[in-house]
């Protein structure tokens, strides 16, 4: 089935399990796809990652009433977390609990039993005129919800594992809808894995606000089949004091691409966005981001890196904007990338737009390969070769595993990145 | 312990070692002095088996073996330890993963199982203390941020730790003043079994009141041109090299 197919699907599907105010926003995002279709590489945000050969291909829906259960010892365990399970997009449990400070569960029932927020914010902070964004506003009819009343101080993480499980090329979508209140502290875990062979597409769509003076952390693993293709884009809202720490680790999977807009519209706030990208064989990774400075005396941090073997292609494009009224703004942009052999290829772009006098941006990005001095130095204390290299490997990537606050996580991040290179 | 015969190498297609022979036998001290560019460290990394130096002729006998098929991590688990005359930062990767590998590694060879977490947190803290290390370096990344007195006491650190049977210190007195020359000399000292050997490269006769050698080797346009007792030394802190250029090499 084409995506047209899909949408039809969603039209018939919709109406039974998601209220109007949501339902609405479909036939205009779906015109929109309608007149301009999919970004192929004449589009810059899309030049080296055209998106059009790949949501033009043939899918399957995805049963939003189905679910079956997977094999656990695919999981990360976090032993302290609360988690909610997606396969395919669908939420497992068909539930909205109240745990620990958080409010969470699947969109669907959000819609209606927290009809007052999700209505307050549900496509308020996508970018509709991005075409995997608007499809998924078109035709998602799934997704996770998680909500933070104001001044409430989580005590554990939030766990998403979303899973891919089909032996067939299904097309999954989520459109997950999170809410940090005022003053509330919260720590999100997003953990994307593939169970599965198949050639299956996700388009992954999460709009996430942050009230003022909320401290968000959120972290994110893509760890999936070489033959996956992970569509997904963060749009993010800080208002007045919040502070936010985006960590985006990408191992796994055929293709992604991640769209991180993070958008600082009232003064105070702060924003650390880390990348992390290991890949190889063919692996085709493609981040973009992109830091709305349109508010005075904020501050964002953005390091992504990458160890890239054998084929791989990574992308970096890294856009900030500081807008007139955003003086005293602080921006700081770095990208460093290790290629391991010359098969490997990096594209990088810094993009900083800067309309404001007193500001402070930086912007760098590095090309290189593992230091031969130090590979030396360990080989003459007796340290192998390839120990060597994956101590070298390690260190370059600690610089933002340490970001992850949660031990246990780090621990099953490293493991992966671990078999990864000694593979 | 290790015999060099007519040792010759390159870099870069350039001939640095032209014809190096030198025997040093467990309990020895010897001294490889020179004027720059001699071929002093080359001599120190061939040895140790760096890939940038081409070796074209001659032979290199460690304890029956021969060194120069072996790998740099084979040489130094059979006992070889080159202390860097620049040793190198490796940012993100601690000094207590680096020897605990480091020491893994050695133990793997010997047949033995990986050192228990607490014996080798022991170990670091006994070493430390042995050669002056100041113990809260041992948590940092290897080598990022240490002064140049610190760099080469870590050089004399791990090599307390691994336990060579020949070390070579590559200018290790370069960049170091008096009293961090001395501490340094000191821990060497501490170090020197009948069972070991040292050799030590130097420009500079002061590192030879610390730790005196029982040879002393002039090293002059790859070639050892003069080899006799300390006394050798202290005759080159009065004489300069310049008498090297009158001789016919």
């Amino acid at each position: 089935m084409s995506y047209k197919d899909i949408y039809d699907i969603a039209a018939n599907l919709s109406e039974s399990l998601f209220p109007c105010y949501i339902n609405c926003f479909r036939d205009k995002a779906f015109d929109k796809i309608k007149n301009s279709g999919f970004p192929d590489f004449k589009q810059e945000k899309y030049k080296y990652t055209p998106l059009a050969s790949i949501f033009e291909g043939e899918y399957l829906p995805v049963n939003p009433y189905e679910w079956k259960k997977p094999a656990e010892s695919d999981f990360p365990e976090v032993s302290d977390a609360i988690k909610i399970y997606t396969v395919n997009g669908v939420c497992i449990n068909n539930e909205i609990k109240s745990e620990s400070g958080f409010v969470y569960g699947s969109l669907v029932l959000a819609s209606r039993e927290c009809e007052e927020i999700v209505e307050k914010h549900y496509n308020h902070l996508a970018d509709n005129t991005d075409l995997p964004a608007a499809l998924n506003i078109a035709t998602a009819l799934s997704g996770v919800f998680v909500a933070v009343a104001p001044g409430v101080e989580t005590t554990r993480p939030l766990m998403i594992i979303n899973i891919v499980d089909s032996d067939s090329n299904i097309f999954s979508q989520q459109h997950n809808l999170f809410v940090f209140g005022e003053n509330s502290i919260a720590e999100i875990i997003e953990c994307n894995i593939g169970i599965s062979d198949a050639s299956t597409l996700t388009n992954n769509l999460s709009e996430i606000v942050i009230a003022q003076n909320a401290q968000v952390d959120f972290t994110r693993v893509h760890d999936k089949g070489l033959l996956s293709k992970h569509v997904s884009a963060d749009y993010i809202r800080q208002y007045e004091g919040s502070s936010f720490n985006h960590s985006n680790i990408i191992v796994g999977g055929g293709l992604v691409r991640q769209n991180t807009e993070v958008h600082l519209i009232e003064k105070h706030c702060y924003s650390n966005l880390y990348g992390l990208v290991i890949a190889d064989e063919k692996q085709h990774v493609d981040n973009y981001t992109f830091i709305d400075h349109a508010a005075p005396e904020c501050q964002s941090n953005e390091l992504y890196k990458s160890i890239l073997n054998d084929k791989a292609v990574n992308v970096f494009n890294g856009r900030i904007l500081v807008r007139p009224d955003a003086q005293k703004t602080a921006a700081y942009q770095s990208n460093k990338n290790v290629l391991l052999n010359t098969g490997a290829k990096i594209y990088t772009k810094p993009q900083l737009e800067i309309y404001a006098d007193d500001v402070k941006c930086s912007h760098g990005a590095t090309v290189g390969q593992l230091n031969e001095e130090a590979m030396f130095y360990m080989q003459s204390r007796g340290i192998s070769k390839s120990t060597a290299q994956l101590l070298l490997m390690s260190g370059f990537a600690n610089e933002i595993l340490d970001k992850i606050k949660n031990p246990e996580f780090k621990e099953f991040v490293l493991s992966r990145i671990e078999k990864k290179i000694r593979n | 312990m290790i015999k060099i015969t007519d040792l010759h190498a390159n870099v870069e297609g350039k001939e640095i070692l032209k014809g190096i022979n030198l025997e040093v036998r467990a309990g020895e001290i010897h001294a490889i002095m020179g004027p720059n560019g001699s071929g002093k460290s080359t001599l120190a990394s061939v040895i140790a088996g760096r890939d940038s130096f081409e070796v074209t002729q001659g032979e290199i006998e460690f304890e029956g073996k021969n060194l120069l098929e072996m790998s740099p991590e084979d040489r130094a688990n059979a006992g070889i330890f080159l202390s860097f005359q620049y040793p190198v930062e490796i940012p993100g990767v601690s000094m207590t993963n680096f020897m605990k590998a480091a020491v893994n590694e050695q133990r793997k060879y010997k047949g033995l199982e990986p050192i228990k977490p607490a014996e080798f947190l022991k170990m670091l803290r006994e070493k430390a203390a042995l050669t002056g290390m100041d113990s809260t370096l041992i948590s940092r990344p290897v080598n990022e941020g240490f002064s140049g007195g610190e760099k080469k006491r870590n050089e004399i650190f791990q090599m307390a730790i691994l336990d060579p049977k020949l070390a070579i210190l590559d200018e290790t007195d370069s960049g170091l003043d008096i009293d961090a020359l001395r501490i340094v000399s000191e821990g060497v000292n501490k170090l020197k079994s009948p069972d070991n050997a040292l050799i030590l490269v130097t420009h500079y006769q002061r590192l030879l009141d610390y730790i005196v050698p029982d040879f002393v080797h002039v090293l002059y346009k790859g070639k050892i041109v003069k080899s006799a007792g300390k006394e050798l030394a202290l005759e080159l802190e009065e004489k300069g090299y310049d008498w090297l250029k009158d001789m016919d090499i």
